[in-house]
């Protein structure tokens, strides 16, 4: 179902859970890898990504069409996830510039990277990087999105994403030889 | 299914393969963490229309005014009846302003004591030389509070309060 019909279906009230429904099936796997990869466990994804569609559910009503819907729900979850990191590390007092340890231990628990030493190592690179290059990196690497739509979610210059993303590269190849 | 409504750049993604160390370039771009339980996008969907129609239904409950002047259809009425009621609770605010004492000021016993002796009797009370005057016993208090109070609170030096002291004139009653 497009975007347009959704959003359609939406407007009728007595069709509403109807094209929520639609909407979450459309677009709950992209943005739970989205959440996913941010947060690494799978219950902080389950939770933020419930809390993330039923903002979703609530603004809909007044959301305009001038964005593109799955632009706006990532923006709306990228969010959701850069305020869970920021909470979790007040909360904790660990230093705002990176997220610490147990996201690591997270990683070290995960079942199906526990057989795979140079993915787990990927990943614990890709965890040294301070949140919102993290969030760079993921949506570019992994989401391969346009360099203009992360623009858009991320509320940043291209110019800027495009330096961020060559400098997370470097990082990351920086800590894989390293730790070599 | 791409969900990008602008078509990736070759320059730019030239620049970012370029960019990436050697290893990640022909990798499979996948996380690599571990998948979700089986049944759980099937079940996302019913998950959260259950959490919604739960909160919606509580807020509703925990929303419902007694009376609600939104509901009046007549605009006139509606406002006529909110400023009355604005204006009731200005008039009863001061009423019972005025009836309550003032914090602060209360009536305290010893006033209330004294309303109940007649003007007659304080006044045969302070004419007597017996009662009415000061004894030595009403001054005790005085020479138990710490002389040195004044001394310590003005907090400056010695020298200086005598000087001012010696200044003021000397008058024997005092003594």
């Amino acid at each position: 179902m497009e975007d347009s019909e959704i959003l359609a279906l939406f407007a009728d009230p007595t069709r509403r859970e109807a094209a929520f429904a639609h909407l979450v099936r459309k677009y709950q796997s992209k943005l739970y890898w989205h959440v996913r990869k941010m947060v690494v466990g799978h219950d902080d994804a389950d939770d933020l990504l419930q809390d993330i569609f039923l903002k979703v559910w609530r603004a809909l009503p007044n959301f305009r069409q001038d964005a593109q819907l799955y632009t706006w729900l990532y923006r709306i979850a990228t969010n959701e996830c850069l305020g869970f990191l920021t909470s979790k590390k007040r909360k904790f007092l660990l230093p705002m510039t990176d997220s610490g340890e147990e996201l690591a231990a997270l990683l070290e628990a995960d079942e199906s990277l526990s057989g795979d030493a140079v993915e787990l190592k990927l990943q614990r690179a890709i965890l040294t990087l301070p949140d919102k290059q993290r969030l760079v990196f993921n949506l570019r690497y992994y989401d391969e999105m346009p360099y203009e739509q992360m623009a858009e979610v991320t509320g940043t210059s291209v110019g800027a994403l495009k330096a961020s993303y060559h400098h997370a590269a470097k990082k990351i190849e920086d800590f894989m030889t390293r730790q070599d | 299914m791409q969900p990008f409504n602008l078509p990736p750049d070759p320059a730019d993604e030239a620049a970012d393969r370029a960019a990436l160390p050697a290893f990640l370039r022909d990798r499979p771009r996948r996380s690599g963490l571990s998948e979700p339980p089986a049944d759980y996008f099937d079940e996302l969907p019913v998950r959260l229309l259950t959490r919604i129609r739960t909160e919606e239904l509580a807020r509703r409950k925990a929303a419902v005014p007694a009376f609600d002047l939104s509901r009046l259809r007549w605009p006139r009425l509606r406002l006529a009846l909110a400023s009355a009621t604005l204006s009731a609770a200005f008039m009863g605010a001061f009423w019972l302003g005025r009836l309550a004492p003032v914090a602060g000021i209360s009536t305290t016993v010893a006033d209330t004591s004294l309303t109940q002796i007649s003007g007659t009797e304080l006044v045969e009370y302070l004419a007597d030389p017996v009662t009415g005057s000061l004894s030595a016993a009403d001054l005790t208090h005085l020479s138990s509070t710490d002389q040195a109070a004044d001394a310590t609170m003005l907090s400056l030096p010695s020298a200086d309060l005598e000087a001012a002291l010696e200044e003021l004139p000397l008058d024997e009653t005092y003594l």
